[in-house]
């Protein structure tokens, strides 16, 4: 089974930033879902998408080009580890990653690159959750949102 | 979350001027018409995420989600959601949006059953343990209406400089 678009964008960026992560940083787990994340594999990094635009790319076209806003959330175990996390990952999804489309056969994934994947805009919040850390799970004490729009630049007939 | 653009330049003619200034007059309306879709878009993202009530008093978090612009002659900005009143009418708005790993995981929680509804009690000396797995996903309304805001503003100044 050939995963369509949103999944390849997602994994892509998820592979590529456990690979850079895995080479700078020691025991850090990269995830695709939010519920994945415990107190017990900090400090750990998720990827996921949230909505998509599809513009067109010219008059007269129907065919558009879409821009994915991926969210990045970071949990960290102490203040430094965080804005350390933050940072690199803010330096390594700025530029541009590998497009690789996955294809899953009997359970085993394979990818081919197939463009890239670059980054329009980014910004980084550091999440307030508006209670005392101290009230917080260790989870939760310590975490950023990075809000990257990315697009895979492809024309989509 | 706020958008706002400011019109600059040195401008000598009177025709010109006359002329940029209905352009600018057109352009701030539809900047505004433009920050309302983009409210409506927030609010009903959120209905569509956001699971059941959002505490006792049967408070929604879309209903406390202002819309506000400000025309300034020469600058024009909408803003959507006022954060001094989301922090004493719907103070969750964070919690919302971000969501929780582990919102207190293990914790005594005061209170009693009224029929299947768990009324919190403070004072309460029964309660619930708060089971371990519980999870609030984030929804992140904001930044998706912001990614949405952006492209709809882009569109607009795309519109407007190639008139």
């Amino acid at each position: 089974m050939a995963y369509r678009t949103t999944r390849n964008i997602e994994t892509s960026i998820k592979d590529f930033l456990t690979t850079q992560i895995n080479a700078n940083f020691t025991g850090v787990n990269v995830y695709r879902s939010f519920g994945e994340v415990t107190g017990n594999n900090l400090p750990a990094v998720t990827v996921r998408s949230g909505n998509q635009n599809h513009g067109r790319v010219e008059v007269g076209s129907f065919s558009t080009r879409r821009e994915v806003i991926m969210l990045i959330d970071i949990f960290g175990t102490s203040e430094g580890n965080l804005l350390d996390l933050k940072d690199f990952i803010v330096s390594q999804i700025k530029g541009s990653c590998p497009y690789n489309e996955y294809t899953v056969t009997n359970g085993v994934s394979s990818s081919v690159t197939t463009g890239r994947i670059t980054c329009n805009t980014i910004s980084d919040t550091l999440v307030n959750l508006g209670t005392n850390k101290s009230d917080l799970d260790k989870v939760d004490r310590h975490r950023a949102l990075i809000s990257v729009t990315v697009s895979n630049g492809k024309m989509e007939a | 979350m706020s958008f706002q653009v400011k019109m600059v330049g040195d401008f000598t003619l009177k025709e010109e001027i006359d002329g940029l200034f209905l352009d600018w007059k057109n352009f701030k309306q539809e900047f505004i018409y433009t920050g309302k879709n983009i409210h409506r878009f927030m609010i009903e993202y959120l209905k569509a995420n956001v699971k059941g009530t959002s505490n006792d008093s049967g408070k929604h978090l879309h209903n406390e989600i202002d819309f506000e612009f400000l025309d300034e002659g020469m600058r024009v900005s909408v803003g959507i959601g006022d954060i001094e009143k989301l922090n004493t009418n719907a103070p969750w708005w964070r919690l919302q949006n971000f969501g929780l790993a582990h919102p207190m995981a293990g914790r005594f929680v005061p209170g009693g059953f009224s029929g299947r509804k768990f009324i919190y009690d403070p004072g309460s000396k029964t309660g619930i343990k708060i089971k371990e797995d519980l999870k609030y996903e984030p929804i992140n309304y904001i930044e998706n209406a912001e990614h949405y805001g952006t492209a709809e503003y882009q569109r607009l100044i795309q519109l407007s400089t190639t008139k």
